[in-house]
């Protein structure tokens, strides 16, 4: 089970851990990749962990559908709901290139409210990481 | 192009796709700001690159989506969003 606690990491491995934490924790990848951005990513079954480009610090958490995990002690049922819970715990929810985003919680959604089941996911984030795009977001209503 | 025209394993392999994190955030910001800026054809042109390399990667077939595309491309000519002489060298 992957427990992600808010702008804190995964399992007991902190945002800005180097690889080999990483690897010391969870094992060795599946796949590793080079993103767009020049990020690492480790792909583990069920989720992914992506590193820094610059400093190669564990900078993000993405959790595939299927994945057991629990964000800040609250189980994922991968449902639509989860977006209720979201919205539970940050009522200033935004919107931003299709993306839900709770920067208080440090995460950030696809799929869930677009109902689109080839882009659910979940992102635990690095305090500060999503900064680039405040101009950009709006107010997301989860229920509309 | 729509997530729905494109099965998902071939979807999750684009460079947009939701399960990438900040990085398809970055890549949608970059498309959007191409539109924005008038150069529909740069971020379409992209846009088709990037499902022929998924398409490729995933299911072994580079011009496995050539008819969508096509299809794609003959609607945005005739909606007007995609003007026929647009970046024509004259």
């Amino acid at each position: 089970m992957i427990e992600a606690k808010s702008y804190k990491g995964i399992n007991n491995v902190d945002f800005g851990s180097k690889q080999s934490i990483v690897t010391s924790v969870f094992g060795s990848p599946e796949r590793k990749a080079i993103n767009r951005e020049g990020e690492v990513e480790f792909h583990f079954p069920g989720f992914v962990v992506r590193f820094d480009a610059n400093s190669e610090d564990f900078r993000e958490c993405t959790l595939l559908p299927g994945c057991v995990a629990k964000i800040n002690e609250f189980l994922i049922d991968w449902s639509d709901g989860f977006l209720g819970w979201l919205a539970s715990k940050d009522s200033d929810l935004k919107e931003v290139h299709g993306f839900v985003v709770s920067l208080r919680l440090g995460l950030a959604v696809a799929g869930f409210h677009d109902s689109d089941d080839s882009q659910k996911s979940v992102h635990a984030f690095r305090y500060g990481d999503w900064d680039m795009f405040l101009g950009q977001m709006k107010p997301f209503d989860p229920s509309i | 192009m729509q997530s729905d025209t494109l099965n998902s394993i071939d979807h999750g392999a684009t460079s947009s796709n939701g399960q990438n994190g900040r990085a398809g955030a970055i890549y949608r910001a970059e498309t959007a700001r191409m539109i924005s800026d008038g150069n529909y054809r740069g971020a379409m042109a992209r846009e088709i690159w990037d499902v022929r390399r998924a398409a490729a990667e995933r299911s072994g077939s580079w011009a496995k989506y050539n008819e969508t595309i096509t299809e794609m491309l003959e609607y945005s000519r005739i909606s007007g969003q995609l003007p026929n002489n647009q970046g024509r060298v004259r």
